[in-house]
This record gives C-alpha cells, structure tokens and sequence, in this order.
C-alpha cells in the first residue's frame, strides 16, 4: 500500500482513533460494561477492512 | 467526569482536522466547502433547537460553545460513516451520482452512523458530557435519540451528495448548499415532532 493509497484511508483510521479514544475513556471511569458496544463500531472497521483487502486482491 | 470542555473541544479539532485535509485532498476546495456548508449548517441549527427545547444539555458548555462543538463534532461522525458507505458501494470515485445512488449511499450512511452513535452516545452519557432530560432504554439514550442521528446524518449526505453532483459553479454549489441546510434541518425538525407525537 504507497502513501496515496493510505492518504485515502484516513476517515477510517479516524473512526478507528474514536473508538479507541472511547475505550480509553471507559478505561480511566471505569464504564468497563459500555466497552463491548464498541464491537458494534469495529464490525464496519472489519467491513471496511476486507472491501479494501478484496480489492487489492481482484486488482492483482 | 470530564468537567475540562476545552479537552473535549481539543480533541473534536484534533480529529476534525486529517478529515477536513482527506476531503480537500480527494474531493477539492469547492467540495470541501460545500460539505463543512452541509454538515455545520445542519448540526448547529438541529442542535439549537434540541438544546434550547430542553431534551438534553451539554454539561458546562455556553451556547458559544455548544455551536463550536457541534459543528466541528458532527463532521467526526458524518463524514467517515459517508467514506465506508460510498467506498463499500463502489461510488467514491464515480462523479455523475444517480439521484437512487445518492439516496441509497445516503440511508447506508445513515445506519452506520447510528451504529457508531450506539456505543458513542452511552459513553458521552456515562462521562456526563451531555445529559438527556429523560432516560432511554439504550444505557441511559433514549430511542428517538438514534432516530435522529438517523435522519441528520441522511440529511447532510444527501444534500452533500447532491449538491456536488447537481451543482455547476460554486455559487450554485452554496446557493444549493443554503436551500439543502434550511430543508435538510426542515425535515429533521419534522422527523422529531413526529417521534414525539407517537411518544417514541
């Protein structure tokens, strides 16, 4: 993957910064039960990841 | 509790900031415009109206700040549930969007915007960022809460969509942005009356 192609997929290393940030925060509060909701973001992450992993697949 | 709301604005910035670059870099200057136009437009006028109407509060901010936040906040939200919904579809790089392309790229964004919102709001709840005037069933979120998420994040997407494909010349893109912000914010309005008639 070059530099372009990374540039392109920062929202989702942004979303993925979020969710990480959240965590972190339950963390530190103690909100350990809220941390299994963050599956639910991480599933389209997964999505995500394996669309683009596809793609560099058919493209080769 | 994070009582620091400079901490929570420092860090909408921080993260604001690579999305802001990302679109200026694949979509342009113009494009850029028109989404900050859409999504700013829309979430300041939408927020006003839930804070001022006394659903919630955001706990220790001035109104000054509250527009701030959630005008810079909803872009952390909106725009990478956009970016998964358009590359997923194959339409990121398509230019002439159908009107049926626009609005299935527009509910796809939606709903992940909702599914992000389902573990982001319970935490900002937990932290007492903001307080919702009544509990939800959801750790505290009420359901109309989702509902709503459901219907900004459709009205930004679609009138971005839109007005970047429709529009010719930047003064069309921002006079299309202005109409897309006041009837984007309309229909949320709408949505919302209708969930509190039907006391959901």
């Amino acid at each position: 993957m070059d530099e372009k192609d990374l540039q392109f997929h920062i929202p989702i290393f942004v979303f993925l910064g979020l969710i990480i940030l959240h965590v972190i925060l339950c963390i530190i509060y103690s909100f350990v039960q809220l941390i299994p909701l963050a599956l639910l973001p991480l599933s389209l992450a997964v999505i995500y990841i394996i669309a683009v992993k596809r793609k560099g697949w058919e493209s080769k | 509790m994070i009582q620091n709301i400079y901490f929570t604005l420092l860090s909408v910035f921080v993260f604001a900031i690579p999305l802001i670059y990302h679109s200026y870099k694949f979509q342009g200057v113009e494009n850029t415009i028109i989404l900050l136009l859409n999504i700013m437009g829309i979430a300041i006028i939408v927020e006003l109206i839930g804070v001022t109407s006394g659903a919630y509060i955001y706990t220790g901010q001035t109104l000054i700040l509250v527009t701030i936040f959630v005008g810079i906040g909803w872009i952390l939200n909106t725009y990478p549930s956009m970016h998964i919904a358009l590359y997923l579809l194959g339409l990121y790089h398509k230019e002439n969007l159908k009107t049926k392309e626009i609005l299935i790229a527009s509910i796809l964004s939606a709903s992940f915007g909702v599914i992000y919102d389902l573990f982001i709001d319970p935490v900002a709840v937990a932290l007492e960022i903001w307080v919702w005037s009544r509990e939800g069933p959801w750790y505290g979120v009420p359901i109309f809460n989702f509902i709503g998420w459901f219907f900004i994040i459709f009205s930004m997407v679609f009138g971005y969509l839109f007005t970047r494909t429709r529009g010719e010349f930047l003064k069309d893109k921002l006079l299309m942005s202005l109409v897309s912000v006041i009837l984007g914010s309309l229909f949320v309005y709408l949505m919302m009356m209708l969930c509190v008639h039907l006391g959901i």
